[in-house]
């Protein structure tokens, strides 16, 4: 399979592509101008030209942005809501015009820690983000994903990833995506939402 | 309760028709500091968004006109600051990344300004897109009511401002800001020329001078059940698709236009 992975410049993104790379051709995308990635591109996933000559021969996508994007790596709050929505609409929309099967969104756990510790959460339940733009970003790529898929162009899965070393291994997060890249869709839907934890009051 | 009988009031966006709606029925109740990113005087010469649309009035004061960009947080929190209460009308509909900055940013960034600032009721907007020419949109139903989730699928306008909806909403939620949301689709004059008698009429139309009252109902209706309400904003057509309700009984507004000329023969 052909994949290309944004925020490939991230320590996520950068683990996936190692991961995916003994199995796949990888395509790795990010903002950075570098990045210690064989083959690795400088596209910023809101340039609409540029996400559209990355997808050329694309199979699949990672979307690592919304789950490996934080405060740290942009000027402002409002950039970062911009640059997490923007791009998976960007991203999404070039998918479904290239003819990409699947997208695989990575978004957090985060969302749903609002709930009652005591409570079992399973992805069935509504998100609950808090009114800050850290907590914001990856549920409004959530909602883009959800609703570019709608119109059934495109199929995505957004995994929601635990806290990496604390609820999940790095490796059971690389594992959830490979899993996500290539495990049959509910019948009839282009969307489904997973969450990705080992351990905790999160299950999938 | 939040209710506004007087005070102040802030319009963001104000340069389009529906400020102009806007300021008409509230000039004479309320000191408005009126807002858009252009300047109100270059807005008020036009041109009109459609050839009977209305034009903003620019106003004197003790009313106040400024240039605020809603992407700029520090211009909206200082727009937001002293005023009682905050109608958003910004809109930005086919750019691809000003519709982002607009419709999400900008609603991002009156809600954080609002809670900062202790603003006693916001009124957000919104398109109702009842048709997006795709099977999960609302053009087939009935009986449609205010709640009803909006399916925006990847149109750009109707995505973008459904995520600032859903970002008013969860700061409405987390901080208690009390938020109603208008949600209009198809706008018209009341005036029905002698010409249109007969040609039909969209199923989820409101006249501009409904439009602005409606404001006016906004800003006086009494506390709400929840942090955030949604509302159908219309007509009520005999076609029965979309049900304007919740605006009836939580705001006590009822469109006068009922455009019967239009659909009788």
């Amino acid at each position: 399979m052909n994949i290309l992975v944004t925020a490939a410049d991230s320590a996520l993104g950068a683990m996936l592509c190692l991961h995916l790379a003994k199995g796949h051709v990888v395509a790795p995308i990010g903002r950075s101008a570098a990045a210690d990635i064989d083959g690795y591109q400088c596209v910023d996933p809101v340039e609409v030209e540029g996400v559209a000559n990355a997808l050329r021969g694309v199979d699949a996508v990672v979307h690592a942005l919304p789950g490996a994007a934080n405060l740290a790596d942009v000027a402002s709050e409002q950039e970062l809501l911009d640059w997490v929505s923007r791009s998976t609409y960007v991203l999404a929309t070039a998918a479904c015009a290239a003819g990409v099967r699947r997208i695989v969104l990575l978004s957090s756990l985060d969302l749903m820690r609002s709930y009652d510790e005591r409570f079992i959460v399973t992805a069935d339940w509504q998100p609950r983000p808090r009114a800050n733009a850290e907590s914001l970003a990856p549920h409004m790529a959530e909602l883009i994903g959800r609703e570019v898929a709608r119109t059934g162009k495109v199929e995505v899965v957004a995994l929601r990833l635990g806290k990496i070393d604390v609820e999940v291994s790095a490796g059971e997060v690389a594992e959830a995506v490979e899993r996500a890249l290539s495990e049959p869709m509910p019948a009839n839907y282009h969307w489904q939402v997973q969450h990705v934890a080992s351990s905790g009051r999160f299950v999938r | 309760m939040a209710t506004i009988t007087e005070g102040k009031v802030l319009i963001l966006g104000a340069g389009g028709p529906v400020g102009a709606a806007c300021i008409g029925a509230l000039k004479d109740n309320y000191e408005l500091r009126v807002t858009d990113a252009r300047p109100m005087a270059e807005a008020a010469e036009g041109p009109r968004q459609s050839p009977r649309a209305p034009l903003p009035e620019l106003l004197d004061a003790p009313h106040e006109n400024r240039v605020v960009d809603v992407s700029d947080y520090a211009q909206v929190l200082a727009a937001v600051e002293g005023m009682d209460a905050v109608i958003n009308l910004t809109v930005l509909r086919p750019h691809p990344v000003l519709a982002f900055h607009v419709n999400e940013i900008g609603a991002y960034n009156v809600a954080k300004a609002c809670v900062a600032c202790g603003t006693k009721r916001l009124i957000h907007t919104g398109p109702f897109h009842s048709g997006l020419g795709y099977d999960s949109d609302w053009w087939n139903d009935f009986r449609v009511g205010d709640d009803v989730p909006i399916h925006p699928a990847d149109d750009l306008y109707a995505l973008t401002k459904y995520l600032g909806n859903d970002i008013t909403r969860i700061f409405a939620e987390e901080h208690g800001l009390e938020v109603l949301t208008f949600l209009y689709c198809h706008f018209r004059p009341r005036e029905i020329l002698p010409e249109e008698h007969g040609k039909g009429i969209h199923p989820y139309a409101t006249s501009w001078e409904d439009t602005g009252e409606g404001f006016l109902y906004g800003l006086r209706a009494g506390a709400m059940p929840s942090p955030y309400e949604t509302f159908f904003m219309c007509s009520r057509l005999p076609h029965d698709k979309y049900r304007p309700d919740k605006a009836k009984h939580l705001l006590g507004w009822q469109a006068r236009d009922s455009f019967e000329v239009l659909y009788s023969r």
